[in-house]
């Protein structure tokens, strides 16, 4: 046939030589031809392929069936690897569990890293972008500070046009956003320079980049936030209002960032509308951050060595005044996210060692899930080693049995996959908000798929390939001539899988363990300072700010209030570090600031261990600083020295007398050492601190509510208890801990399944020499303690080879905290953990073992 | 056995085959559909009629000799077979006895 054809087999006749009943294929491409060559007018490609597709149809296509009797067991034969499944239950369902729990975690795990990752990677000059950072010192040891003043743009721009191509501001602000009668406190508004949507990609749906923020009174908003305040209405040209009192026209729109960014913000205003705040022009003021643009690395390079030059140019008298220095670094915008280092940082971060213990537990699972695997059909292979003989003995090669053995472990992956990708889709958003991380379930546009794949092969290369290499190596002769069929290799593989799952179980639950004790340490050690039923409110108006006195009056009329101080910087909150001088001393000396009114101290229960609190009723108070112990033994002074002695900071042009020394408290995390601390009254407060009634915290809450209607009702009111903003300063903690609850938990869960399908086997195996124990005289104890004995040592094996790891991780992660348990007072944690595993897996055991050894010993030596 | 009862696009292919006599094979009879009735149909989808009707015994078929147009592959020639032909004359007069039975009152409504 194919010699009449004048030239080359098309594509398309093959295909249907291919696919079609051998029968029909010569009419139907008889028929396609005469269509394709044979018509008076050409006919189009597309519409010949529509034919052509048209032919593939059930009626016309070959049965897949296969025919042949004889041939199929020297093929992968899914009918028989479906039999073999269905044959194990138990084995089939614990590998199915265990895959699917090990690729729903790999799955999760894997969204949730891309998405951190890949955060601002949408910019398309995120290479030449570059933050602006300033360079202090504090206590011999520098620090880059994340917020500059609006002053650095102008003048690096004016002083090196050549070496800075463009520069950007955005300075994030929360205040009171009001749309006719909707208004919202919103923390996520941000004022920037005109330019800031060609600086930086963010998708504009709406507006023209160029000029979208080129008026004072122009502001872009977020979709979201277009349905929030204007509903299906258009928002352009409508005016919204800032803290009642600035207006603005929406001029464009933008949409959700296709990845997450450093900088989070729902409303763009133009920064230009701040000039008119005296504050706002100067040089030292702080708040928002400074970005430059420059392509070309090397005159980065020549800018960053200019910059010290640029300082001491614009601020080298401050720094004579000051005694101290500031520099300025550059800092690529990819390295922005992960650098948690960088102080007083005001965009949003990532955290590498969450990351990193992800990656590391959804490694273990994988790896419990696989170990079970290959111990399982290792297990197996013993009872199917007659039905392996047979085939082989029939001519069945060694590679299609592999081939047999492979595909079994593919169907089961690609189940537990099925399962794994469901649980993800209905499950994964509930899942991430219960870990606290949230995750973007993007099933095409991430590299997912490829991954997956990758995932599967890796996985059928670690627990199927080994496996089904030692059962298809069998020798017919010996298996069928009844020898033993088991190399003791084998037990000493097995023995090791078990033994390295039950290491990596411990390690889990001794971490699990000892990040509970951390947090249970740090969440209830003494802080010196009470936190309880105190409400931060924020004062977060001018009416509020300029009735401060009278506001506070009012609350302490209320019963169920029973303190107040206005402050700014409150225990766990922002404390700015400043220089501080002291008259008759040398030097100057780092301090941390913390500003309030004469109840500061009595409203947390700070102790005073000399000198005095403040005094309302002594006018001259209103100068004077209280410091702390640890600040008085950083001077290298008594009490007694340095009462009296005015202090001085220059950096707020502060200075008072000293008239006494607080206890040391905790004002920040325990994460951070202690510092010295001083206390002065300051003007402009951020947050009231009002201890309520322990026994009515809901009448106080209420009451404060009642007492900010009277003063400030046109701004709604913020506050939060001040458990909970503690609470907030371990957040990533507490996010690691549930990660680690979570996973150490299904990895005991798999690894306890894993060791019941042994202990299956194990005990069918063994079931004669069982029988014949219990006729000579074993109790049903002694039996059991037969069986597990060997786990019971896998387990102390396990424990002693967790031991280092888990002390060595624990040591990393407890360097966080200035403040931590030490590992060696803990060293119960480890027994317990080990000690938890093996009862868990004595329990599994002893589940299936008791039905053995209370079964009558006729009925297992009898069988036969 | 599939059923007997005769589609209306069935019925078009017969009448086809009929008009198309010796010519009746698959590429003429699309062409045909096209010009007669307008209808448009896939290649694959009107193979899978004509087995269809062969299946039923309406048609019988023979392949006949390749051409160079074809590649030198034969084609399948239909012809309607006595049952073929009866059934379409069934059709035919139940046709038109329900016809009869429309008052030409209500036909002049559809056209009205």
């Amino acid at each position: 046939m194919d010699s009449r054809d004048s030239n080359v087999t098309p594509f398309s006749i093959r295909l249907i030589r291919w696919l079609c009943k051998p029968d029909l294929s010569e009419e139907i491409e008889g028929n396609l031809i005469e269509y394709r060559m044979a018509r008076q007018q050409p006919v189009g490609l597309v519409s010949y392929w529509l034919q052509v597709l048209s032919y593939l149809r059930p009626s016309m296509l070959k049965k897949l069936k296969v025919k042949n009797n004889t041939t199929s067991m020297f093929q992968f034969n899914p009918l028989l690897a479906l039999r073999n499944l269905t044959a194990y239950k138990t084995t089939t369902l614990i590998n199915i569990c265990g895959f699917a729990l090990g690729l729903t975690s790999a799955i999760f795990v894997y969204f949730y890293i891309s998405a951190e990752l890949s955060v601002d990677s949408f910019h398309t000059h995120k290479d030449s972008i570059y933050r602006v950072l300033r360079q202090s010192t504090a206590n011999g040891t520098d620090y880059n500070v994340g917020v500059t003043s609006g002053f650095y743009t102008g003048a690096l721009k004016t002083d090196y046009p050549d070496l800075i191509q463009q520069t950007m501001r955005a300075y994030q602000q929360s205040g009171l956003i009001s749309y006719e009668d909707k208004k919202y406190n919103e923390e996520r508004i941000m004022f920037t320079d005109a330019e800031f949507f060609d600086f930086f990609s963010y998708p504009l749906i709406v507006g023209d980049p160029a000029n979208v923020l080129n008026q004072p009174d122009k502001a872009v908003i977020s979709k979201e936030y277009s349905v929030k305040y204007f509903g299906n209405e258009s928002p352009l040209g409508k005016t919204i209002q800032l803290d009642n009192e600035y207006s603005f026209i929406v001029t464009g729109i933008f949409d959700k960032s296709p990845t997450k960014s450093q900088l989070e913000f729902d409303i763009v205003l133009p920064i230009s509308m701040m000039d008119q705040f005296s504050w706002f022009k100067n040089k030292w003021s702080n708040g928002l951050i400074t970005y430059i643009k420059q392509s070309d690395k090397s005159k980065v390079r020549e800018l960053e060595a200019q910059l010290p030059m640029f300082m001491d140019k614009y601020f080298g008298e401050d720094f004579e005044r000051t005694n101290s220095k500031v520099g300025l670094a550059l800092e690529r915008m990819e390295d922005v996210y992960f650098n948690n280092e960088t102080q007083f940082d005001r965009v949003s971060h990532g955290d590498l060692s969450t990351i990193f213990i992800l990656v590391l537990v959804g490694c273990a699972v994988l790896f419990i899930a696989s170990f079970n695997y290959i111990n399982l059909a290792i297990a197996q292979s013993f009872k199917r080693a007659k039905e392996v003989s047979i085939r082989k003995v029939l001519g069945v090669n060694r590679s299609r049995l592999l081939l047999q053995f492979i595909g079994e472990s593919f169907i089961i992956v690609l189940i537990a996959t099925a399962m794994a990708i469901l649980t993800i889709s209905l499950f994964g958003q509930s899942l991430g908000s219960y870990f606290g991380l949230s995750i973007e379930m993007d099933w095409w546009g991430t590299q997912i798929l490829p991954f997956l794949g990758l995932l599967i092969l890796t996985i059928l290369i670690i627990s199927a390939v080994y496996p089904a290499m030692i059962i298809s190596r069998f020798q017919p002769i010996r298996v069928l001539k009844g020898t033993s069929v088991a190399p003791t290799k084998n037990h000493i593989i097995r023995k090791s899988l078990v033994t390295l799952q039950f290491a990596m179980s411990i390690f889990m639950i001794a971490v699990t363990l000892f990040i509970l004790s951390q947090l249970d340490y740090i969440i209830n050690k003494p802080l010196g300072f009470t936190k309880d039923a105190i409400l931060l409110v924020s004062i977060n108006n001018e009416e509020i700010r300029s009735n401060r006195r009278s506001f506070k009056e009012s609350l302490l009329q209320r019963p169920a209030i029973l303190s107040v101080s206005s402050m700014s910087g409150e225990p766990g909150g922002f404390h700015d570090g400043s220089v501080v001088e002291i008259k008759g001393l040398e030097g100057t000396h780092e301090f941390r600031t913390a500003f309030g009114d004469e109840d500061y101290l009595s409203v947390f229960d700070i102790n005073v261990v000399s000198g005095r609190n403040f005094n309302k009723d002594i006018a001259s108070d209103e100068e004077a600083v209280i410091i702390n112990e640890y600040g008085l033994a950083a001077l290298n002074m008594t009490a007694e020295e340095i009462m009296g002695k005015t202090v001085t900071l220059p950096y707020f042009e502060v200075s008072g007398k000293v008239i006494g020394i607080a206890d040391d408290y905790h004002f920040a995390s325990l994460k951070d050492p202690m510092e010295p601390v001083i206390i002065a009254r300051g003007s402009y407060h951020r947050v009231f601190a009002i201890k309520l009634n322990t026994t009515s915290v809901y009448e106080g809450i209420a009451a404060v509510e009642g007492a900010w209607e009277e003063f400030s009702p046109n701004y709604p009111i913020q506050y939060r208890m001040m458990e909970d903003s503690w609470l907030e300063l371990y957040e990533n903690e507490r996010k690691q801990a549930n990660v680690f609850k979570a996973l150490s938990g299904m990895a005991v869960l798999l690894a306890c399944m894993g060791i019941f399908g042994l202990v299956s086997f194990t005990a069918q195996q063994r079931q004669k020499e069982l029988g014949i124990r219990k006729v000579l005289g074993a109790s049903g104890r002694q039996i059991l303690q037969l069986i597990s004995k060997e786990f019971v040592i896998l387990t102390m094996i396990g424990t002693t080879l967790a031991l280092p790891f888990a002390w060595h991780f624990m040591d990393q992660w407890l360097g966080e905290f200035s403040y931590r348990i030490a590992i060696g007072e803990y060293w119960y944690l480890f027994l317990v953990s080990g000690l938890l595993v093996a009862i868990i897996t004595f329990i599994t055991i002893g589940f299936k073992t008791y039905k053995v050894s209370i079964s009558n010993p006729v009925d297992n030596i009898r069988y036969e | 056995m599939k059923g007997t009862n005769l589609g209306e696009f069935e019925e078009l292919v017969l009448l086809c085959v009929l008009i198309l006599q010796d010519e009746a094979y698959i590429l003429k009879i699309q062409e045909e559909l096209k010009k007669q009735a307008n209808r448009t149909v896939a290649m694959g989808a009107l193979h899978a009629t004509l087995a269809r009707l062969e299946a039923k015994e309406f048609l019988s078929s023979e392949l006949a000799g390749g051409t160079q147009e074809r590649g030198g592959r034969r084609k399948r020639v239909y012809d309607l077979t006595t049952v073929g032909k009866n059934v379409l004359a069934q059709v035919r007069d139940m046709r038109e006895n329900l016809w009869g039975q429309v008052s030409s009152f209500s036909l002049k409504m559809v056209h009205g």
